[in-house]
């Protein structure tokens, strides 16, 4: 049953099943970036959540380094964005299809 | 409850701290290199410190003996993990060399030397980490590096969208194997993988060890997580191309197989060998097929390297279910096309007219012109189509016997059959190689002294595991 300790479990589904959905529907690459964040942040949320409800101290730890992670992450994303956008003068996906899987 | 209790990763321990030295040695090295790139000589100054770095951090690894466990057991340096480790560390030196050569001519910034340190130091953690999030936070180190280094051709409108499709579907794969592990983390109680295979079944196990699994297989491109592959090499600088192809996908298997074999021997184990047989007989049968009509030979290489993935996904299948001395086949494999695939880049970057994909024309009777450079092209292309007296046979033999040991006959069969057609595409470029007359206004192969070193290294190995393979075969199987 459904019960309130698992309200935050199905949130974090909600939004990674969203931020899955942005990168592989939208064109915008800034807007791809921002659905990986809401994805990690979804897997943030669950282990939050699974600490707690387990009693652990790990899994909330962690989650400091995930945010460390994403920070990385999105400087590098933005400066190859940056690289995209000085190359083709867009940062749109169906303006940058050079390559074709 | 005291704090050991609810977070049990402890300090470090003297015998732990000596573990640590050669994860330091690559941090503070890589950042020495990155700092004196900008310099005046900055080429050749953070080249050295890159090299430098990986000599004395492999020497770090040789001098550990015996199993040492830091952070509570979280990276366990043993002595297989030592192996994989100086592999990987001399993939990256080969890697130095080949970049080298090519600084000019690709327009990359010195900074690469420091970012390949940089990634063989997310490598190096990858492979001797049981631990869920510390394996996430390699692959990240390790991938932040080669998103920059595909990226690096600044003025390469190739580069800069390989660079953005490869970080954006990274960036997918990583998140859903983040979610995976917490997942597994909430069904089970632990990051650690061999209690994580314990613990009783539960839907939610289930479905964490199929996105863990699901990102992990993008990241050695497995069919249908492939479609970046093709582009990002053909996108990235051809010593970056060859230090993902080696690198990336050693580092990335040995911790698919870790996964894997936690997976195999759980009660979640009829869902994992189901994914793990469904993509490793697409991967075998599209990476094949593909590579068959390809014109460029980075794409050809893309796609065979594609291939190669469904070849080693048997081994890990086979490692996972118990198979003889698990995990060796996998490894050697993993070492042998190593070998080969470096060997094979070294010499197109030789061979390459421009900076753009390596049309098949290029190579034009250059094996007649240039004997060294058409030898050593023929010898890791048979390498890796795995024809006898090459290291790449002996892979292939390993892998596909542990296969059948396994009980995984069809998928043997599948492999056998699809190696025979990848047949077809090696020796078309030998044929090109030799048997086509040079084009008339044809830019002349440049052999640049680090590929040439790369080569000559890599030819060697080749030919002599190929020949007498006993030695390494039985050092792996011991570990």
């Amino acid at each position: 049953m459904l019960t309130v300790t698992h309200l935050p479990q199905v949130l974090a589904l909600f939004l990674f099943v969203v931020g899955m959905l942005i990168v592989l529907l939208r064109r915008n690459t800034i807007v791809l970036l921002m659905g990986i964040e809401l994805m990690l942040n979804a897997a943030n949320l669950s282990l939050v959540a699974f600490a707690r409800s387990q009693g652990q101290l790990d899994g909330q730890i962690m989650v400091f380094f995930v945010i460390t992670i994403a920070a990385a992450e999105s400087a590098v994303g933005l400066s190859i964005l940056v690289n995209l956008y000085r190359n083709f003068g867009a940062v749109t996906t169906d303006r940058a299809q050079t390559l074709q899987g | 409850m005291n704090l050991t209790e609810i977070f049990p990763y402890v300090p470090f321990t003297d015998a732990g701290f000596q573990g640590l030295l050669p994860f330091m040695a690559l941090g503070i090295g890589g950042t020495l290199a990155l700092i004196l790139a900008p310099m005046k000589n900055g080429a050749l100054l953070s080249r050295l410190f890159a090299l430098i770095t990986l000599i004395v951090s492999a020497i770090c690894i040789i001098q550990l003996d015996g199993t040492k466990e830091m952070i509570g057991g979280v990276l366990i340096m043993s002595t297989k993990t030592s192996a994989l480790m100086l592999a990987l560390h001399m993939v990256g030196v080969f890697a130095i060399f080949l970049l080298s050569g090519e600084e000019k001519k690709e327009a990359l910034l010195p900074e690469s030397n420091a970012l390949i340190v940089y990634s063989i130091c997310g490598m190096s953690l990858l492979v001797s980490s049981h631990h869920l999030l510390f394996q996430f936070i390699a692959i990240e180190i390790m991938s932040l590096a080669i998103y920059v280094l595909v990226a690096m051709r600044r003025t390469h409108r190739t580069s800069a969208e390989a660079g953005m499709k490869y970080f954006v579907l990274g960036g997918l794969a990583s998140a859903t194997f983040l979610y995976g592990s917490a997942l597994l983390y909430g069904s089970t109680g632990f990051f650690t993988l061999p209690e994580i295979a314990v613990a009783p079944a539960s839907f939610l196990k289930t479905a964490g060890f199929c996105l863990v699994l699901g990102g992990l297989l993008f990241k050695v491109g497995a069919v249908p997580f492939h479609a970046w592959v093709p582009d990002v090499y053909e996108g990235a600088s051809l010593p970056v191309t060859g230090f993902m192809a080696a690198a990336v996908k050693f580092a990335a298997f040995c911790v698919l197989a870790n996964v894997a074999a936690a997976g195999l021997n759980a009660s979640t184990s009829e869902a994992v060998t189901w994914i793990l047989t469904i993509a490793a007989a697409l991967t075998m049968a599209w990476g094949n097929f593909a590579a068959l009509t390809q014109r460029g030979l980075k794409r050809l290489l893309a796609y065979s390297s594609i291939a190669h993935t469904g070849y080693l996904l048997v081994g890990v299948i086979a490692a996972g279910e118990g198979a003889l001395s698990a995990g060796a086949p996998v490894a050697l494999y993993l070492l042998f096309y190593a070998f080969a695939t470096l060997g094979a880049f070294a010499c197109l970057q030789a061979l390459a007219p421009g900076s753009e994909d390596v049309p098949m024309d290029a190579l034009a009777g250059r094996g007649l012109t240039h004997p060294f450079l058409g030898l050593g092209l023929t010898v890791f292309l048979f390498g890796m189509a795995g024809i006898p007296m090459t290291a790449g046979f002996i892979g292939k033999y390993l892998v596909f016997g542990a296969g059948v040991h396994t009980g995984h006959v069809p998928l043997v069969v599948l492999g056998v059959l699809t190696s025979v057609a990848a047949m077809y595409y090696y020796l078309r470029i030998v044929v090109t190689l030799y048997m086509k007359p040079v084009e008339a206004n044809a830019p002349k192969p440049v052999l640049h002294w680090g590929a040439a070193v790369v080569t000559v290294l890599c030819l060697m190995t080749t030919l002599y595991y190929g020949v007498a393979p006993a030695r390494i075969i039985a050092f792996f199987e011991t570990l």
